[in-house]
């Protein structure tokens, strides 16, 4: 789309959003150096910029009837609901676990992104009006996992959305969250979310992201992650469907002897494009992370791993490992990786690498040797390559429900 | 049970088989021996379906219908069991897993009912006894870490389960030591009736003293140059394979 129309786009946003909230200066000022990207910046060359409708209703201030949450979400979970990105009370659960408040409250943005982009931006000012904020007491150790489940209705408009989550984990807490997007509407959407995490020393947080079923929609998702001493933070995102998804994750490593795991299983079908930006950044000594992201894409699908680990000068002793490994399962699909290691310390170990190829085919002949059919034979070794995410998921419920999702998307690829 | 007639097979520009004529009946042991490129490994691979190889010329009729024509999977179901020189290695699938489903498969192919998991259960413990393999190792990634015996034994495993009409073992004894040589060996000699056959592939005379053959046939630059009986397998032992090869030239 020409650079006017996204300009337009902007002002159009910007008026609804201020219809409801002020603005001040520096909100207004950093908003007007910002605009919607283009392909020739590195940070969205692969993730094609033009994928922005003209006009959106930011549908965050409308009433929308939502009469139900989505069927099958694992019952021993406390459920928050958000409709549209605003957190919806009468659809939630009424109790809460103990150790955890929920309250309205802006993002604070005391987590710098990696990438400041316009999405992130907006989101920032619509936050005030419908920041949501979850505190996880000290010592608390909350057994339930607490879903974070978002529901755009269908109206017929091309809706624009932009929740915005704040999460703070006291000291030596613990707690699992689900943040699941599903059932996502057939009309066109943004989704441009926020969720900023802080971990105090020694909190426990263990994160399952799954974006599942997005049709004709766009997800900008921005997750920024504060770690402090000896705090262990684990991040997995399972994400399936056909449209657009864009992920920032950005892992600040602030207090030695933290530990950060990220993993991601992309799972990509007709037009879907998936892009996983991760940032990694370790500040202090002694600190150690893992990431592995895997990707099966079959059809038109892309994908797109772009992930930066930075080792700060005094990070000594830093352990960091990153791989991302990829199947192509048509002639069509695409996969972009781009592993990058920034170090500035000299007693460190850090690895990354890239692998991208078909379905080995000695396996696949030595199970046709056996009887499987050729279709069988892929399934299993497309399960098999997915499982290695999932088993990584430490609430039984939540794995059952992921790999649910994983397997019924994995049976619709292989079928092609 | 298997009729090949003149086989002829390439991969690429390049010919391996050129002319194998080799008839195996029910009840028969046959050894296939031959230094090493001399297609030994190629023609099990062509009859166990493996999609690099181009069949120029030839055909192969298992009980009665064209084998050439038929997938691997196919083969399977029909009966053809090949135990791979090179067992591969597939983390994330167990044993137990796939073979529960190959079972099955080949018995939907047979127009039978499937087996219930207890049967199934009952039938890999008595497979896994007759053949000496830990059942801790079958509910394991399949072949990941497994040693060299081990993942031998896990292929002669599969063999009791899927209950071939024709077993073609692949240079089994390749990276055995003799212990693992006789359980492995032991094992297909159990498995031997009047209704199966099998065709041993090996460059040693070795495992020929633990799986006694009817026929010994000598496989040197894709044809069939000697056939005899279990004493051909001593003398090439004794004597090496130079003197087929001028035997074979003159």
């Amino acid at each position: 789309m020409a650079s006017t129309n996204s300009e337009s786009l902007k002002s159009s946003l910007l008026e609804q959003i201020r219809n409801v909230v002020d603005f001040n200066g520096d909100k207004e000022s950093a908003l007007t150096q910002l605009h919607f990207p283009v392909k020739k910046q590195e940070e969205w060359k692969y993730s094609i910029p033009n994928f922005l409708a003209d006009s959106y209703q930011l549908s965050s201030l409308q009433e929308v009837p939502v009469s139900s949450i989505p069927s099958g979400l694992p019952s021993d979970a406390c459920k928050l609901v958000f409709v549209n990105g605003v957190f919806s009370s009468e659809l939630s659960d009424k109790s809460l676990p103990s150790g955890l408040e929920v309250s309205f409250c802006p993002l604070n943005n005391s987590i710098k992104p990696f990438e400041e982009n316009l999405f992130g931006k907006l989101n920032e000012a619509s936050a005030e009006k419908q920041g949501i904020h979850l505190h996880v007491h000290k010592n608390a150790s909350i057994e339930k996992s607490i879903l974070l489940v978002h529901i755009i209705p269908s109206t017929g408009l091309s809706s624009w959305i932009q929740p915005s989550i704040s999460i703070h984990l006291e000291a030596n807490s613990s707690a699992s969250f689900g943040e699941i997007w599903e059932g996502l509407p057939a009309d066109h959407f943004v989704a441009n979310a926020v969720n900023e995490i802080r971990l105090e020393s020694g909190a426990n947080l263990h994160w399952l992201h799954i974006q599942d079923g997005t049709s004709d929609g766009i997800i900008i998702n921005q997750t920024r992650v504060a770690c402090a001493a000896n705090s262990l933070f684990r991040h997995i995102v399972l994400s399936t469907g056909s449209g657009f998804v864009r992920n920032n994750l950005d892992i600040h490593i602030e207090g030695s002897g933290a530990h950060a795991d990220m993993f991601g299983l992309s799972l990509g079908n007709g037009s879907f494009h998936c892009d996983h930006h991760s940032f990694l950044h370790h500040a202090v000594p002694n600190t150690t992370s893992n990431q592995l992201y895997k990707g099966i894409y079959s059809g038109k699908s892309t994908g797109v791993f772009n992930g930066k680990i930075l080792v700060d000068q005094i990070a000594q002793k830093t352990n960091a490992y990153q791989s991302g490994r990829n199947i192509l399962l048509s002639p069509d699909a695409k996969v972009y990786a781009k592993p990058q290691l920034e170090i500035f310390a000299d007693d460190v170990k850090c690895s990354h690498g890239a692998t991208i190829g078909q379905l080995d085919e000695e396996p696949l002949f030595y199970l046709r040797s056996r009887g499987l059919d050729l279709a069988t034979a892929r399934l299993l070794l497309v399960r098999a390559f997915a499982s290695e995410i999932l088993m990584q998921i430490n609430s039984d419920s939540l794995r059952a429900y992921a790999e649910e999702k994983a397997i019924r998307q994995l049976d619709e690829m292989t079928k092609s | 049970m298997l009729k090949i007639n003149n086989l002829h097979a390439r991969i690429g520009e390049k010919e391996i088989l050129k002319g194998i004529n080799l008839e195996v009946k029910a009840g028969e042991v046959h050894a296939i021996m031959g230094p090493n490129g001399s297609g030994k490994s190629t023609l099990a691979s062509v009859l166990a379906g493996r999609e690099d190889y181009e069949v120029s010329a030839g055909s192969v009729e298992f009980l009665g219908k064209d084998l050439l024509e038929l997938s691997p999977e196919n083969r399977a179901r029909e009966g053809l069991f090949l135990a791979f020189q090179y067992p591969v290695e597939i983390p994330g699938v167990t044993t137990i897993n796939f073979l529960k489903t190959a079972v099955n498969e080949i018995r939907k192919y047979r127009g039978e009912a499937a087996m219930d998991a207890v049967s199934f259960l009952k039938m890999m413990r008595e497979k896994s006894q007759l053949v000496e393999i830990d059942q801790a190792l079958l509910s394991r990634s399949l072949n990941e870490g497994f040693s060299g015996g081990e993942k031998k034994r896990n292929e002669v495993f599969q063999m009791a389960m899927l209950e071939p009409k024709l077993a073609i073992l692949d240079e089994t004894d390749s990276g055995l030591d003799i212990d693992a040589l006789r359980i492995v060996a032991s094992g297909v000699n159990k498995l031997k009736s009047p209704q199966n056959a099998t065709i041993v592939v090996t460059h040693y005379q070795r495992l020929l003293d633990y799986i006694v053959p009817d026929f010994v046939h000598v496989l040197w630059n894709g044809r069939i140059v000697k056939s005899g009986t279990k004493e051909l397998a001593l003398e090439l032992e004794e004597k090496g394979y130079d003197w087929i090869k001028a035997e074979a030239i003159s």
